[in-house]
């Protein structure tokens, strides 16, 4: 009890100020709270869709993925099979090209499903992800995705019905994008008459010769062909669809709502707190506490309510991510990614915001004269 | 003005003046006094004629329209903000009124208050503040809050806190005003104790006879200036 751990510190007396309205402190602390919810929930799910894109672009090992070029949406990519296949086996360093049909239709009770049309000689090519059964041999078979299979609820030899025909399923695979294992599989000629397509892929997955340069080699295809467009990785996906993009800015858009929301939050809860505390404060300076003390003081308050709203939030950001990834349709694409990055971001945020809403009120805090404070009882 | 002042005055004010609403309240009307190191000062006169204001203004929480006023070396008039912050700091204690203690820190963390900021380590601090709680008495409640200490029990509390820094002179703005006869009788014996063990001025704002009777000068004040200056003894046949 006699040591110096029960000294007096400006650490101490905010914790003692912040413990002293305990509502007010946790229903601000609340407000930020939401904001931290927001930002957690929207950044892990947003690393989620960057994550799978990355995978999506490098499925079965591929380096590149080739779509048309000047197209608004990757899905509205349309490339000639033959035609296509041709020109990119003519570069030098592009091993094998296997196109694919991307599809979306309706699917047994689910609205929406993701269709991938491959050659039954092109399934498994370049890496193996079937994880039960076996390769479709013939148009009627399909290979399920681990996360369709889940949706689904069907396994190995049940039977799946598109547009009213039954297809077998004869095995499961799992990648690493959740977009393509949250997909059915079956024959590309099947698939291109399904769409009306004939002939038609969306996009070639090219396997480059493993002594050369895969960006190299892009550059080369681009530079070739200019109705093409090659992604390397997801940071160029903008290239062909702007999905990822908008979705970033949306999470810059709720985080700067989350700023604003809470720095009003806090600017006000401050603001009255100095003001009830006018007295005090002209006590503190009083017996000689500086202003940038007086200051220190409200802005450390604040930040220990940030802090609270991390503690809060963080979890329940978690939660919501969570649920959203669960929700029919969202459980077929979205797998939120848990890692430090986005709680860091959420515990900068709440930090800042918190002493941003802070500033006017220790300006206030700082502006208040002893001898007119201790006047008034 | 005063035998006592001399050489060794710790406080001297000339022309002391500050008005208040556009000066047509005259709290201090142009003052010349001097005191002396170690003086006990009691200051006595009706309600708003300028006691709480000529204290605010020795405090230098308060800054006067015209004159000069000098307090243990440092000018008044024209100090920069960080050296009022050291003046009050460091030269002065204040006891208020009433007690204005911190309501969410316990008697020996509102001792260490004004300690913050000095070059005392935390350590230090708190020794400090242990010692100054034994000297009044306080031992027992050192972690007790004021809500539940009694009107004594936190006017001491405030008298360890104005001792915090080795103050020079001690301001007291009527410190038992708000207790009884015998309870404000006992922290007297307090302050002139301690008064008189480390050599610090007191100066004591009061309306009470009896504590001006301990005073070494009594200095009686209206409308914003001294009319008469008796000692202690003077000032009780009154
Ligand atoms: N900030 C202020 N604004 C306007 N007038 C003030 C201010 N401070 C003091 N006064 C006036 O100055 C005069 C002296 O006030 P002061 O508080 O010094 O009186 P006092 O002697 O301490 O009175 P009391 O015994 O009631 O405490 C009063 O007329 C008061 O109304
Ligand atoms: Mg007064």
């Amino acid at each position: 009890m006699d040591s110096g751990g029960s000294s007096l510190t400006l650490l101490r007396m905010t914790t003692r100020n912040l413990y002293r309205r305990p509502m007010r402190t946790s229903l601000t602390a609340l407000g930020v709270a939401v904001g931290v919810v927001a930002i957690v929930a929207f950044t892990t799910i947003v690393r989620g869709l960057w994550d799978a894109v990355d995978a999506s672009i490098h499925i079965n090992d591929a380096e590149l993925l080739i779509f048309q070029a000047d197209i608004a949406a990757d899905f509205l990519s349309t490339l000639d099979e033959k035609e296509t296949r041709a020109k990119l086996t003519a570069i030098t360093g592009v091993e094998n090209a296997v196109g694919t049909l991307w599809h979306a239709l309706p699917v047994e009770n689910h609205l929406l499903f993701f269709i991938l049309g491959l050659r039954l000689e092109d399934m498994g090519s370049g890496g193996d992800n079937l994880i039960r059964g076996r390769y479709p041999t013939s148009d009627d078979e399909v290979l399920l995705g681990a996360v369709a299979q889940r949706v689904l609820d069907k396994d190995v030899d049940n039977t799946l019905h598109i547009r009213d025909e039954p297809y077998r399923i004869v095995g499961i695979f799992q990648s690493e994008s959740v977009f393509i294992d949250g997909a059915i599989v079956i024959n590309l000629p099947r698939l291109q008459r399904l769409a009306a397509k004939e002939g038609s892929v969306t996009v070639f997955q090219v396997h480059v010769d493993p002594d050369k340069n895969a960006d190299a080699v892009g550059e080369e295809i681009e530079r070739r062909y200019p109705e093409l467009i090659a992604v390397g990785e997801a940071s160029e996906y903008h290239k062909v669809d702007q999905g990822l993009v908008a979705v970033d800015g949306m999470v810059w858009a709720v985080s700067f709502m989350a700023i604003v929301i809470g720095s009003i939050i806090v600017a006000n809860t401050m603001w009255m707190s100095v003001l009830e505390r006018t007295r005090e404060i002209g006590v503190l300076r009083a017996v000689g506490w500086s202003r940038r003390r007086i200051v220190s003081m409200i802005i450390l308050e604040a930040a220990g309510v940030g802090f609270i709203a991390v503690l809060l939030g963080c979890p329940a950001g978690v939660g919501l991510a969570k649920l959203s990834a669960s929700m029919p349709v969202a459980e077929q694409f979205l797998e939120p990614v848990f890692d430090t990055g986005p709680f860091l971001l959420a515990l900068a945020i709440a930090i800042v915001l918190s002493v941003f809403g802070a500033l006017l009120p220790a300006w206030r805090a700082a502006r208040i004269s002893p001898a007119e404070a201790l006047r008034y009882e | 003005m005063s035998d006592n002042a001399g050489s060794n005055a710790v406080v001297s004010a000339r022309g002391l003046v500050r008005y208040y609403e556009q000066g047509r309240v005259h709290a201090i009307d142009d003052l010349d006094f001097e005191i002396a190191t170690g003086e006990f000062i009691a200051i006595r006169g009706p309600s708003g004629c300028g006691k709480t204001t000529l204290l605010n203004l020795l405090a230098a929480i308060d800054r006067p329209d015209r004159g000069t006023l000098n307090v243990a070396g440092y000018s008044l008039i024209d100090m920069s903000g960080a050296e009022i912050n050291e003046f009050r700091r460091t030269v002065v204690g204040l006891v208020f009124q009433l007690h204005n203690l911190l309501p969410d820190l316990t008697a020996l963390e509102n001792v260490q208050v004004p300690m913050l900021g000095t070059n005392r380590s935390p350590r230090q601090r708190h020794r400090r503040a242990r010692e100054l709680l034994d000297r009044i008495g306080l031992t027992q409640r050192a972690h007790a809050l004021p809500t539940v200490l009694s009107g004594g029990e936190r006017q001491r509390v405030a008298i360890a806190r104005a001792l915090a820094n080795e103050p020079r002179v001690l301001l007291a703005d009527e410190p038992t005003g708000a207790l009884d006869s015998k309870t404000g009788e006992r922290l007297l014996d307090l302050l002139d104790e301690l008064q008189r063990d480390a050599k610090t001025t007191l100066i004591v704002v009061t309306h009470d006879p009896h504590i001006a009777q301990r005073a070494g000068r009594v200095i009686h004040m209206l409308d914003g200036r001294f009319v008469f200056e008796s000692d202690a003894a003077d000032d009780l046949r009154m």
